[in-house]
């Protein structure tokens, strides 16, 4: 089951020149994107500045509408079933944006909740527990124009999420974020998929990506070039573990592994390999049958960070 | 029942905006008595004649004139606002109905600038008639109230022409000088040309401003309400101007700044 399926959509923008400017220049913003998000799980979309990402959201959230290409979500035509789209999303575009400068988050809250139509007691309780959520609890009181960065993409975030939508849009979510705020904001994206919502984010930190998502997709220059879970990614570009392990004492000449100096003092044995478990059992294996003495063990694992170095720079 | 919640939630939230910047109220109160006067004193000085009457005719035809204006602008900002606080993309996102939010914002700015205007025109009915036709002054109002409603229609229409241009100002003044001329806010429309006649007795404006003298001066004359309802006709084209306009040019080109 699917909750959001797009197929070879298509966007391109046309720059505005000056009105007798005839240097009018075609941007390619999205060009040919297929995707698939599996309900109640989170995917993660990433790529470079400019790769396309917030052209996507756009157009999966009603805002703009392709050239060429179709998606659904929820079941729902995102361009001839605008509305009925619009009822199930929830979504977050800039986390600095979006409200009124001289209202108090509250009462931006009830505003956004009655657009959707709840009764303003109803809106009001959603309110009041959506501060809470994202930890604004003492500052719903306050005028919008006074929060913090912070504070701000927080009241994005429960903006998002007040009218209980079935599938929520992230763009960029926790930018601007201190780290305890920000691991908050993480627990609460994985709770809204425990809960079977479906959340597509897009982020620049690639660990909270591969953290959290179940799929990613990279997109750049407004093409998918890589889509998978982050393990088949990894696998799919052959990117291998390091195995390293730390000699103590003199290391004898004849060790069959390469040996670099270690930050210590000692040496180090590093492997580059697809299956650490069993290059480390030998090695260790090894080590030990000819008695030498082990420092510490490390097996670091390809981030989905050099899988975005990799496909972008080619 | 939604729209209902839609119609309040952005009724209050503007009002709310609105009162916390008193400025505009300032300038809707005083600028039909003043404005007004000056225009008067013009004509007196031309023809050589004092008429009471003529200066408050003047002011009741500015204050219409300053609760349009005030109205129009404040569509093409509230757009403007909209797409450089990325509200308006949050509004889309939803499901809103357009009539709904601009007939809203819209009542919003009315009922403040209409206090203005209750004002203005108080001051002006009771320096000309004194306490007797104050009663007529505020069917004036009331008619007043009810006769801008086709002007949400036109709200529309300056909404997309708005997120098109992306500018206000221009949209705005525009708008604003053609409704100025037009409408007979400080003369009757019959000494206009007949094509600059006509724009002034397609837009509602001028309905809304004789209807709101007669109230006061004269009379409510039988033929001027079907007239007014006629003007309806505004919110059903406006919507389908908007409606085009989002889905041709709104969500082609995106509305964020
Ligand atoms: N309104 C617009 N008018 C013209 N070009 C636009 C517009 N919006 C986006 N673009 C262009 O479309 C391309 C994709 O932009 P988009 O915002 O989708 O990228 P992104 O992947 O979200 O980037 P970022 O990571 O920086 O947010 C860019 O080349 C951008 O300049
Ligand atoms: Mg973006």
């Amino acid at each position: 089951m699917h909750s959001v399926v797009c197929e070879g959509l298509v966007k391109t923008y046309e720059t505005r020149g000056g009105f007798f400017s005839q240097r009018k220049q075609v941007v390619k913003a999205v060009d040919g994107v297929s995707l698939r998000v599996r309900r109640g799980s989170v995917f993660g979309l990433v790529g470079p500045n400019g790769a396309g990402k917030t052209t996507t959201i756009k157009i999966l959230t009603t805002l703009l509408i392709p050239d060429a290409g179709q998606a659904w979500v929820n079941g729902f035509d995102v361009v001839k079933e605008a509305d009925r789209v619009r009822e199930v999303i929830g979504l977050v575009l800039a986390p600095d944006k979006g409200f009124y400068p001289r209202l108090t988050g509250f009462e931006n809250l009830v505003y956004y909740g009655r657009l959707y139509g709840f009764s303003k007691g109803e809106a009001g309780r959603r309110a009041a527990e959506l501060l809470e959520t994202v930890g604004l609890g003492g500052d719903g009181y306050r005028f919008y124009e006074e929060y913090s960065l912070g504070m701000k993409a927080k009241l994005s975030i429960a903006k998002a999420l007040i009218n209980d939508p079935e599938t929520v849009f992230l763009d960029e979510p926790t930018i601007g974020l201190d780290p305890l705020s920000a691991k908050k904001i993480r627990a609460l994206i994985s709770d809204l998929a425990r809960q079977g919502k479906t959340v597509l984010l897009t982020s620049h930190n690639m660990w909270e990506v591969e953290t959290l998502s179940e799929e990613v997709a990279l997109i750049n220059k407004g093409k998918v070039a890589a889509f998978g879970t982050p393990r088949e990614l990894k696998e799919r570009l052959n990117l291998s573990y390091i195995v390293e392990v730390e000699i103590i004492g003199n290391s004898p000449l004849d060790i069959s592994y390469p040996v670099e100096n270690g930050e210590r003092g000692n040496k180090v044995i590093k492997m580059l390999s697809y299956s650490p478990s069993d290059t480390l059992v030998e090695i260790l294996d090894e080590l030990r049958s000819r008695d030498i003495r082990i420092g510490y063990v490390k097996v670091h694992e390809p981030s989905l960070e050099e899988v975005f170095a990799q496909v972008v720079t080619g | 029942m939604k729209t209902f919640s839609q119609f309040t939630a952005v009724f209050e939230a503007e009002l709310k905006s609105y009162l916390r910047e008193v400025g505009a109220l300032v300038f809707v109160a005083v600028f039909p008595l003043f404005f007004s006067t000056l225009t008067y004193g013009m004509g007196t000085v031309l023809t050589g004649e004092a008429a009471p009457e003529r200066w408050l005719y003047q002011v009741i035809g500015f204050g219409v004139m300053t609760v349009s204006i005030v109205l129009t602008s404040s569509t093409a900002w509230y757009f403007r606002r909209g797409m450089s606080s990325g509200r308006l993309e949050y509004v889309m996102a939803a499901p809103v109905s357009p009539v709904a939010i601009l007939a809203a914002h819209s009542l919003a700015n009315v009922l403040t600038s209409l206090l203005a205007f209750l004002f203005a025109g108080f001051v002006g009915t009771y320096i000309v008639y004194g306490l007797s036709k104050l009663p007529g002054f505020l069917l004036a109002a009331a008619v007043t109230f009810f006769a801008l409603l086709p002007v949400v229609g036109v709200n529309l229409v300056v909404g997309v022409v708005t997120i098109v241009a992306k500018e206000p100002e221009p949209v705005a003044n525009t708008v604003a000088a053609v409704v100025a001329a037009t409408s007979g806010f400080a003369y009757p429309i019959t000494l206009l040309p007949p094509v600059l006649q006509l724009i002034g007795m397609v837009l509602p404006f001028h309905h809304v401003v004789e209807t709101a003298r007669a109230a006061v001066m004269t009379s409510l004359s039988p033929t001027q309400l079907p007239i007014l309802l006629l003007m309806m006709l505004y919110l059903v084209a406006g919507l389908a101007v908007y409606r085009y306009g989002e889905n041709h040019y709104a969500r082609k080109v995106g509305v964020s700044w």
